[in-house]
């Protein structure tokens, strides 16, 4: 009994070790491995920073490798796209200064991670070729793949705006999340997919400065066939509020002053005796 | 009616004269400041993080996406704009003041070929209507007339202008604060 005892504890011993032995080399082969990307088409003054002790920025080429931590920067009328080895697709478009901060492979998962400056990206994430971690980081916010084509925006006006084409994306900033899908679009505000479509349908407001009152809003919303309502000059209504504020020496016997109680008028109700004469 | 006539006719004809854009020779400040030389993508990139745009860079800038490739100084640059009705006839330029929104405004809506709405089209571009116009259809974000503009926003502006002139929409305009594409 004691001879197989110890027989049986030495195989799960020796197990144990193999195990952890394999493991480590798993480890070891997993470590993650830097993949290059293709510049597959060039329109348009492209340039790619070179990395070394003094940054030059040289012309970008259609056939060109480039790996990570490349910054591009383009021009007007330019096109640059470029094709990663798991086969997504990045369309970078006019005006757009980007870095590609990591493309690695680690396991089986390709990760990705672009970051945009100013201007806009068109992504194509394929997950054909595995699973796939695809994130775009605007200086506000973060963009997620899933397995889809999507455009992500920058501008500081505007700040990051999100829009997708196919399959779901996962716009994140701070700790609010918003995940579109299909053809929906989101904002910097990140915005429901909904409210962002109303907006499009609604008469336009012109409120740009939180110059209207509630009352004026719901008219406007109602009666406005969008430019009509011209209130939008930086202080209307904050300039007639503060012209008709009263003088602070004022204020507290205007807040003082007791509100005249106004009739309750029931047209309704006949009163016995009081109606009777009129 | 008879009788209003005789008033009315008169009083139209100051008004309207009164109303013409004054056609002065423009005051042109630090003329003889050369332009850079830096093509598209070096130009956005240089002036994107810088604070306020000086009238001369947002010439440059306008030069750019108009494709005019002729090197210039601040006043041939001018004078050129004014050629292509991109800047007003009665303007005085400063090479190294900070530009406004309004300005700004001003040259994106005649870059753009916009055809406006009731006021411009009764009194022709104007600073503070060009924003408004602008602002409503999403081309360009909050702000008012005489503040300066950031080089980043004016990166921003200057790519919608270029899609705006390729394309004739702007992506996800319609979508924004007062967008109407």
């Amino acid at each position: 009994m004691e001879k197989y005892l110890r027989t049986s504890f030495c195989v799960i011993v020796l197990m144990t070790l193999a195990n952890v032995a394999t493991a480590r080399q798993n480890k070891a082969t997993s470590k993650p491995k830097p993949i290059s990307v293709t510049v597959k088409e060039v329109s348009g003054t492209a340039q790619r920073l070179l990395a070394g002790k003094d940054k030059k920025w040289a012309p970008l080429k259609a056939g060109e490798k480039i790996d990570e931590m490349t910054v591009i920067r383009t021009g007007f009328r330019t096109k640059v796209v470029l094709v990663f080895a798991d086969n997504s697709v990045v369309t970078i478009q006019r005006a757009t200064k980007m870095g590609i901060g990591e493309f690695r492979k680690e396991g089986k998962v390709t990760k990705t991670r672009l970051g945009l400056k100013y201007g806009s990206i068109r992504a194509k994430v394929k997950k054909a070729g595995g699973p796939n971690d695809f994130q775009i980081s605007t200086p506000v916010a973060t963009a997620a793949a899933r397995g889809s084509e999507s455009l992500t925006m920058f501008s500081p006006d505007f700040g990051h705006e999100g829009k997708s084409f196919s399959g779901k994306w996962r716009h994140k900033k701070g700790f609010k999340v918003q995940n579109i899908s299909g053809t929906e679009m989101t904002n910097n505000k990140l915005e429901k997919p909904i409210n962002v479509t109303k907006r499009i349908f609604t008469p336009v407001v012109r409120d740009l400065y939180g110059g209207l009152s509630k009352k004026e809003l719901k008219y406007s919303r109602r009666q406005s066939t969008g430019r009509a309502v011209l209130s939008s000059s930086p202080g209307d209504n904050k300039i007639k509020r503060i012209i008709n504020r009263p003088a602070p020496w004022r204020r507290k016997v205007i807040k003082s002053t007791p509100r005249p109680i106004s009739p309750i008028v029931t047209p309704n109700l006949r009163v016995p005796g009081l109606d009777e004469g009129n | 009616m008879k009788r209003i006539l005789p008033f009315f006719l008169p009083v139209m004809t100051i008004v309207l004269t009164s109303c013409q854009v004054a056609t002065e020779t423009p005051k042109v400040t630090g003329g003889d400041v050369r332009l850079s030389g830096a093509d598209s993508a070096a130009y956005l990139d240089g002036i994107s993080s810088n604070p306020t745009v000086t009238e001369a860079e947002a010439m440059k800038g306008i030069l750019l996406v108009l494709d005019e490739k002729r090197k210039m100084n601040f006043a041939e640059a001018v004078a050129a704009l004014q050629e292509r009705k991109i800047v007003a006839s009665n303007w005085d330029f400063q090479a190294d003041k900070a530009i406004t929104r309004g300005r700004i405004a001003y040259m994106a809506y005649q870059a753009f070929g916009l055809k406006g709405g009731l006021t411009l089209w009764l009194t022709g571009p104007s600073q503070r209507y060009c924003l408004k116009e602008l602002q409503f259809r999403g081309f360009m974000g909050a702000g008012i007339s005489y503040n300066t503009i950031t080089g980043m926003e004016y990166v921003s502006i200057l790519g919608r202008i270029d899609e705006f002139r390729q394309t004739g929409k702007v992506t996800g305009a319609s979508a924004r604060e007062g967008g109407q594409e």
